[in-house]
């Protein structure tokens, strides 16, 4: 995984987290790798992956099993909670990019529609 | 300490072997030469003693490269990050000197008796040896004199390296102020050495060139101040 | 608790100031980025830090412990150049550091060094800047010192080396020690490190967290570090 160093990399960790939740690569109950494990296999600091961890469990994502380690959560609420956040954010950068084209909210909706129509025929390809 | 010594020798077995190599391969030419009779020795006989010499030279210059070697060049980062004292980086280097000077001595020793042993059979002589304990002792004493005049000598190169990297360390032309050092050192202790113990004029008989108890106190004062000092700077005021 | 502090040390030459009344507390479990242009004074310090020259006033302890054999024994030292004597060969150097250091593990080593490309048999003159950059962090980071001390560790090496060194220092890194990397290759170290101590005329002019400083300033410390030091 390569990140940007721009941004804080524990946040690009938690992210790619969420989005594997969201996408189902990762279930509900499956267990988390070790802290150290992790931060090998993305080579970055123990600090980092610790972080990231503690996090998530802060936001109820992951809980951890004393001595045995974390687990993604099993409450489908929270996962349903991740993709709405998720979702906005999408939404939020698609919206503010129509408006700096300057797309009225009637147009942005149009072409939007149109997009997810011709998609479905398959004459648009994305 | 001891460890030391082992990478010490790793390092130049080739060159200890070449040397013995050569000095029995002079010795045998020589002994050759003698047992024909011829007048004067064979080229090859010269050319093989000329080749122990220089050997020895550089034996000499790797003994003071020991140091050197540490001080002024890379190996240093690796010998004196080590957790060792000064003293034991010292000691360590000087007693595989001190044990590889006896070798040689010994070996030579060795090889004249052993010589005089097979000159004798072959020539019939009523060979023996009649030393008398005073003889061996007089010996001994020359021997450890010569020993104790090396390393005194290579002791105060030593501490003349170990100067120029430690209290001036931070002028330039660091090998020249060594040198500069070892100047000063070597009057120094001359000085001394004469003010505590005046050399008496009459010295031909050999006996009188032995060093009389005031002069082995002095001796081993000066080494021991040499060792100390050069240990003491290696330990606190190295700046590589 | 503090793996190293140091106190106002200064280090002088006849006409320069390479240190100047510098302090620092670093502290266990963290990866240190310590950077900055040409003769800022990296070098100095961690040579200093090591027992290879010693300061001009001011003082530093490891683990509590003063400057000496017992600090040599907790620092566990990788210089820019090569130290490691040229006759030696690849196995010399391994039980060298296995004689001297008592916190060698030379199993750890040799797996590394068969994990590197490095055989017993070579001898350090025929090998490459590559492979004698290899040797020379495998036996840094098989000691389990409190304090490591990288200088350029990844000087000469390509990137699949840089990749196995990388590893190798997150690897030794845990709760109980502290690692210092003093580098100019700052994208090397970019994700790895915890702090960045940026060290300006022989004074730190500027340490924190990466993560924070990330955060707060919406730079990657390489940024940063042209923003602290100018474009020079």
């Amino acid at each position: 995984m390569s990140f940007d160093t721009r941004i804080p990399i524990y946040l690009q960790i938690m992210e790619r987290i969420k989005k594997d939740i969201v996408s189902g690569k990762l279930k509900g109950g499956d267990k988390m790798p070790s802290v150290r494990a992790f931060a090998k296999e993305l080579q970055v600091n123990v600090n980092t992956v610790q972080r990231v961890y503690q996090e998530l469990e802060r936001e109820k994502i992951l809980y951890s099993q004393r001595g045995i380690g974390s687990f993604v959560t099993s409450n489908e609420a929270i996962v349903e909670q991740i993709k709405e956040e998720m979702a906005r954010e999408l939404l939020g950068n698609f919206v503010r990019g129509m408006r700096e084209l300057g797309f009225s909210k009637e147009r942005t909706l149009t072409a939007l529609q149109a997009y997810m129509e011709g998609e479905q025929d398959g004459s648009v390809k994305g | 300490m001891l460890k030391l010594i082992k990478y010490e020798w790793l390092r130049r077995w080739k060159l200890f072997l070449a040397g013995i190599v050569t000095f029995l391969a002079a010795n045998m030419s020589l002994m050759s030469n003698l047992m024909q009779g011829a007048e004067n020795p064979r080229t090859l006989t010269a050319v093989l003693i000329g080749l122990c010499f220089a050997l020895s030279v550089v034996l000499f210059i790797d003994h003071v490269g020991r140091l050197y070697r540490t001080l002024f060049g890379d190996e240093g980062y690796l010998e004196l990050a080590v957790p060792l004292r000064g003293y034991q980086l010292l000691g360590g280097k000087l007693l595989a000197v001190i044990v590889e000077c006896i070798a040689v001595i010994g070996i030579i020793i060795l090889t004249i008796y052993l010589d005089a042993l097979f000159i004798a059979k072959a020539e019939a002589l009523p060979f023996g040896f009649s030393l008398s304990f005073s003889e061996v002792l007089t010996a001994g004493q020359l021997v450890l004199m010569l020993l104790s005049a090396y390393i005194g000598f290579l002791t105060t190169i030593y501490l003349s390296m170990t100067l120029a990297k430690t209290v001036f360390a931070s002028f330039r032309h660091g090998r020249l102020i060594a040198f500069g050092c070892f100047l000063a050192i070597s009057w120094l202790l001359e000085k001394t050495h004469l003010a505590l113990s005046p050399f008496t004029e009459s010295a031909t008989d050999l006996p009188d060139i032995l060093y009389s108890g005031t002069d082995w106190v002095i001796t081993v004062a000066m080494l021991l101040v040499l060792f100390l000092s050069t240990s003491y700077l290696l330990d606190r005021k190295i700046n590589l | 608790m503090e793996v190293l502090k140091v106190n106002s040390i200064t280090k002088k030459y006849l006409t320069k100031t390479v240190l100047n009344n510098l302090n620092l507390a670093l502290t266990e479990g963290k990866i240190y980025g310590l950077l900055g242009p040409n003769a800022s004074g990296k070098t100095t310090l961690l040579k200093l830090i090591a027992g290879l020259t010693q300061p001009t006033g001011g003082s530093f302890s490891v683990s509590g412990k003063q400057a000496g054999v017992a600090t040599k024994n907790l620092v566990s030292y990788l210089p820019t150049i090569n130290h490691l004597p040229r006759w030696m060969t690849v196995g010399n150097c391994l039980s060298y550091y296995q004689d001297f250091y008592r916190d060698f593990s030379p199993k750890q080593a040799e797996e590394r060094m068969v994990a590197m490309g490095l055989q017993p048999k070579q001898k350090i003159s025929s090998l490459s800047t590559g492979m004698l950059g290899r040797l020379k962090i495998v036996l840094a980071m098989s000691r389990q010192s409190k304090l490591y001390l990288l200088d350029e560790p990844f000087n000469g090496l390509d990137p699949i080396s840089r990749e196995k060194v990388l590893e190798m220092i997150l690897d030794a890194a845990n709760e109980d020690n502290a690692v210092v990397i003093a580098t100019h290759i700052i994208k090397e170290i970019e994700s790895i490190m915890d702090e960045v101590i940026f060290l300006h005329e022989g004074q730190v002019a500027l340490m924190g967290n990466v993560e924070n400083l990330r955060q707060t300033r919406n730079m990657s410390v390489e940024e940063l570090y042209k923003e602290v030091y100018g474009d020079a």
